[in-house]
């Protein structure tokens, strides 16, 4: 005769945990709880046969085995059903190699994520975004940036004239007249934005992008304009890039320069890419002329200055991997969906 | 310009191999672009700075060489007949004006053979790029190459009078150029005439009469300093480029017109047998003295951050052909060189310095971090990034136009009130305006990716369109965003079809985006422009400030552009927009008590709008928090008057939930109102 209610629990216990579905829990319950001839049952039948001394501490236990017995079947109960409910909703297993559902999600163009690159590289160093109209005069284009009339720096950038005789701006350097013109230095100011040339083939669009740089102050100095476009390269391109200045020629400042950054398609051993040469030509760079700092109102005695510009669409182009410009500004969508940001 | 390896190792006894002159080149300011050829062969395509006349020539690249390698610049074989006797010039020669020529030099030749050049001289002149064709017209191209002083010779026996002046032309006069076109002249050319008529264009191009052919005899070569700006005008008023104006127009030397001549006389005493007559004329009304500038060890530090021991500034100088008047304990005086008008200011003379020292060398600094002067924020940062964030979100895509719009299409987005801004000189008729609007670039954007087989597309773009009121003020900027949809835009999948996009896939999207960047909630307001379908048209405000138009094209618009009618559109100004303040997002409390959801479906007239529905709504009750449409449709059984409109209206109370009897009441209310006041009754009903 069965009264160790402790042994009547546990093998509940192992059984309860091989029970699959809700039909092997019916089942079980029946055999522990049924009435008629679950164990339980039958064992508390069973109490009479003891000794009246026993009973009550036998019947207590069994009493007790019950109770948790029935908790553990409701628990399993509700378990086992919220698995059968998930399993009769899905049906058939999932093929769950099928895609995964998307959404559309649109993006800034190309060129805009390498801008905000190039202004947030800007912004750690220290510099202010500026800005400035696209339609500009004679004056802020050109005469101010000691390019008087009849110079032939002119010709280089051939410039669209719109009727009443302003122009397109071929550069963003009248941002820098402009806002040497409204402020006193110190200045750190970078400008971003459209500039227009009467020029189209592959690598010359009539309107495109560029970025320039200008810091005036009372000790700003050739090093510095050095140090700075190498700091702008090694976050632009990579911390590897090298920079090479080159003596060159712009109106507007003086010692002027070109500046090229090492290939790094080829590590600097040539390539196509940069014509065998190591080095891709970037932008232009120098000190602020002093016939600039005279016609904007500051004293070439007191202050010195830098500025460096290059092209955004380049940088883009280098950066992608274009070799067309045209294609920054066709907007197909295949192109720039191919730059998911 | 292209400078052959040999002639330049000639002229600087430097005998390195190309790649290190080449190198050498490019370190101190003159690019070497391409390196071409083997051998007696090779040639340099070098980029010429635009201020460097005197670089135009081999002489002036060679000094160069000579200063950067350790070279001696050969002198400049010279060989002409003692000046002998006083009589009469050979030619005449008149400056009416010296603002427009500096100085003329000439010399006279008699018995001169011209044939073919010796190899070496065509072989030079090739390399260079200059093709040959006679001995004197050879002579005269390969001096200018040499020196980069251009040279015309003329025939004398074609020149009237012996007489030659330099003038501005009279108005109707005419000559017909070595290229065989008559030019008609005015007072913008600068010419060279005969007791006549022009014989030459001064600094461009000979006249065909005095042309040097087989059978000249005499020749009278001239070797001028124009003034850049005449030969300048004359080549933009004739549109116009020759070898000689383009190095008039840098600035040539001076000082070296009488030499060139000399040189080129010495070469056709050789090469030509001409006999060199020994009257030289020069004639140079004012001569200007040589600048003199002064070189402060303490201003090259400045500017380059590095110091340079003023023995090594001298030297640097003294190579490049610099007279050091003075050098004082921490200065330099120095006299610039006639061939130099490129350096004006002592800052010039710093480049001198820094180049040939080497930029290399100049060490990498950062300069000092400062505050900036002005502590207004910038105006590129702001609410936009966010709304445009939020076009991303909803599937639109940045697209970048071309401001050049055919006049046109331009004109479909003007409304009368002002005009668009024509181009004087456009690249061609497809871009002789400036864009008003930023919806042609965008439809015609549109329509290219259709075309390429997109099932949808949907575009943005920001950026400025021009405006103005008064053809001679300043165009008006504009800073605007628009949008563009049409097609399926939207990803299908495997399992779920894509949705065609309407005017309301559009309009979610900027509803979101300035809601999320804290601007008031858009407003629309049922209007009538003329790009845009009339009915399917609406004008957009944001905190009661009109900001643009949304709507689908008109069919005409449509047409016009090649798109179908159903592409969507919005355009805002974001100018404007800007204006309208916005507000930071801020916590609100989380309701305590539950909201009561109630459904209504309504029939209601066709016309009726729904926002004037919503708005009576809410205002019936402060516990009426929020109206929203869940279903339209049409059908027979209501009629072609009626539409059917399912509204959800949310009740709540801050304080306590609602009871079934004050939602009912609020329920009987709303139905009571909308059928006094809009005819709607609620379906079944």
């Amino acid at each position: 005769m069965e009264t160790d209610a402790e042994q009547i629990r546990s093998e509940f216990e192992s059984e309860l945990l091989r029970t699959a579905n809700s039909q092997a829990l019916k089942d079980l319950r029946n055999r522990y709880l049924s009435r008629k001839n679950g164990r339980l049952s039958l064992a508390l039948r069973g109490l009479s046969k003891l000794p009246a001394a026993k009973r009550p501490h036998a019947g207590q236990a069994l009493n007790q085995a019950r109770q948790r017995i029935e908790t553990l079947l409701a628990e399993r109960q509700q378990d086992l059903e919220t698995h059968e409910s998930s399993q009769q909703q899905s049906g058939d297993p999932l093929d769950l190699t099928l895609p995964g559902r998307r959404l559309l999600i649109g993006q800034a163009h190309p060129l805009t994520q390498v801008r905000h690159q190039v202004e947030s590289v800007f912004r750690e160093l220290g510099y202010r975004i500026e800005t400035g109209p696209e339609i500009e005069t004679d004056f802020h284009n050109f005469e101010a940036l000691n390019m008087p009339e009849g110079h032939p720096a002119r010709d280089l950038q051939d410039t669209f004239f719109t009727e009443g005789g302003y122009l397109l701006r071929t550069h963003t350097s009248p941002v820098q007249v402009r806002t040497m013109m409204s402020r006193k230095p110190p200045i750190r100011m970078v400008a971003i934005g459209r500039v227009f040339r009467r020029d189209s083939d592959i690598s010359h669009s009539p309107m495109f992008h560029q970025v320039e740089g200008l810091a005036v102050d009372e000790r700003v100095t050739f090093a510095d304009l050095k140090g700075t476009i190498a700091a702008f390269c090694q976050r632009v391109f990579s911390p590897d890039t090298k920079i090479r200045l080159r003596p060159s020629y712009f109106p507007f400042v003086e010692p002027g320069a070109e500046f090229d950054i090492s290939c790094a398609l080829c590590s600097g051993s040539g390539c196509p890419t940069c014509k065998r040469s190591g080095w891709i030509e970037m932008g232009g760079a120098g000190m602020v002329h002093p016939a600039v700092f005279r016609a904007v109102g500051y004293d070439p005695g007191t202050v010195s200055g830098f500025a460096f510009g290059l092209g955004i669409d380049r940088i883009a182009m280098l950066k992608l991997g274009i070799n067309d410009i045209r294609l920054l500004f066709e907007n197909d969508l295949r192109f720039l969906r191919q730059f998911p940001q | 310009m292209k400078f052959c390896v040999e002639w330049l190792q000639e002229l600087s006894g430097l005998q390195q191999p190309a790649e290190e002159l080449a190198r050498a080149l490019t370190r101190i300011g003159l690019a070497v672009d391409t390196i071409e050829g083997e051998g007696e062969d090779v040639v340099f395509d070098v980029e010429v700075p635009s201020n460097r006349a005197d670089c135009l020539g081999y002489r002036g690249v060679a000094r160069e060489l000579c200063a950067a390698l350790g070279g001696r610049l050969q002198a400049l074989d010279v060989e002409v007949p003692p000046k002998a006797g006083d009589g009469p010039p050979p030619v005449v020669i008149e400056i009416t004006d010296p603002s427009l020529c500096m100085r003329y030099s000439a010399r006279c030749l008699k018995g001169v053979r011209a044939g073919t050049s010796p190899d070496w001289m065509a072989r030079r002149l090739e390399r260079s790029g200059v093709r040959p064709l006679n001995t004197i017209v050879d002579i005269t191209n390969y001096v200018m190459l040499e020196t980069g002083q251009p040279l015309h010779a003329f025939d004398q026996s074609h020149l009237r009078d012996n007489r030659l002046s330099v003038r501005e032309a009279r108005k109707g006069e005419k000559l017909i150029t070595l290229d065989g076109t008559e030019r008609h002249l005015g007072s913008d050319h600068l010419i060279i005439a005969d007791a006549r008529q022009p014989v030459a264009l001064a600094g461009l191009m000979g006249g065909l009469d005095s042309e040097i052919n087989n059978d000249t005899q005499e020749i009278v070569i001239e070797s001028a300093r124009f003034a850049p700006l005449a030969v300048r005008r004359t080549a933009r008023a004739l549109g116009m480029r020759t070898e000689g104006s383009q190095r008039f127009e840098r600035g040539t030397d001076p000082g070296g017109t009488l030499q060139a001549a000399d040189r080129a006389a010495t070469l056709m005493a050789r090469l030509a047998s001409a006999q060199v007559d020994p009257r030289a004329v020069d004639l140079y009304p004012a001569p200007g003295e040589l600048r003199r500038l002064s070189l402060r060890h303490g201003r090259v530090k400045a500017l380059l951050g590095m110091a340079i021991p003023l023995d090594q500034m001298r030297s640097i100088l003294e190579r490049l052909e610099f007279r050091v008047l003075c050098a004082g304990p921490s200065h330099l005086e120095v006299e610039v060189p006639s061939f130099r008008s490129d350096v004006e200011c002592e800052e010039d003379l710093v480049e001198e310095v820094a180049r040939h020292h080497g930029y290399d060398l100049i060490p990498s600094t950062l300069p000092e971090a400062r505050d900036s002067s002005d502590k207004v924020p910038e105006t590129t940062r702001g609410q936009v990034p966010i709304l445009l964030s939020s076009l991303h979100a909803h599937g639109f895509t940045e697209g970048i136009c071309t401001v050049f719009v055919k006049s046109n299409l331009n004109h479909l987005w003007m409304d009368g009130s002002d005009h668009s801004v024509r181009l004087v000189n456009p690249l061609s008729e497809t871009g002789d305006e400036l864009r008003c609007s930023l919806l042609p670039g965008l439809v015609a954007a549109t329509r290219r990716n259709l075309n390429h087989g997109a099932p949808g597309v949907a575009l943005y773009e920001t950026g400025v369109v021009f405006r103005t009121s008064d053809a001679d003020a300043k165009p008006n900027e504009e800073n605007r965003l628009a949008l563009v949809m049409a097609g399926t835009p939207s990803l299908g999948t495997w399992n779920r079809g894509a949705s065609g996009a309407d005017l309301f896939d559009v309009k979610g999207a900027l509803e979101e985006g300035l809601e999320r960047a804290g601007w008031p909630s858009l407003e629309t307001r049922p209007a009538e422009v003329a790009w845009l379908r009339s009915g399917r048209t609406a004008q957009l405000l944001c905190g009661e400030r009109p900001i643009g138009w949304l709507g689908a094209l008109h069919p005409e618009t449509a047409a016009a552009l090649d798109v179908d009618a159903e592409t969507m559109t919005a355009e805002i100004s974001l100018t404007e927009l800007e204006r309208v303040p916005a507000s930071p997002h801020r916590y609100r409390p989380l309701p305590r008590t539950p909201p009561v959801i109630r459904d209504l479906a309504l029939v209601m007239p066709r016309q009726q709008e729904f926002a004037e529905v919503a708005e009576a709504i809410r205002k019936l009750d402060s516990r009426i928090v929020h109206v929203e449409p869940f279903d339209r449709y049409e059908s027979k059984k209501l009629g072609p008057n009626h539409i059917s409109l399912a509204l959800r209206v949310t009740f709540h109370h801050p304080e306590r939930t609602l009871v079934s009897e004050e939602v009912q009441e609020m329920e009987d209310q709303i139905l009571s109102q909308l059928h006094e006041r809009f005819k709607i009754r609620l379906r079944g009903a």
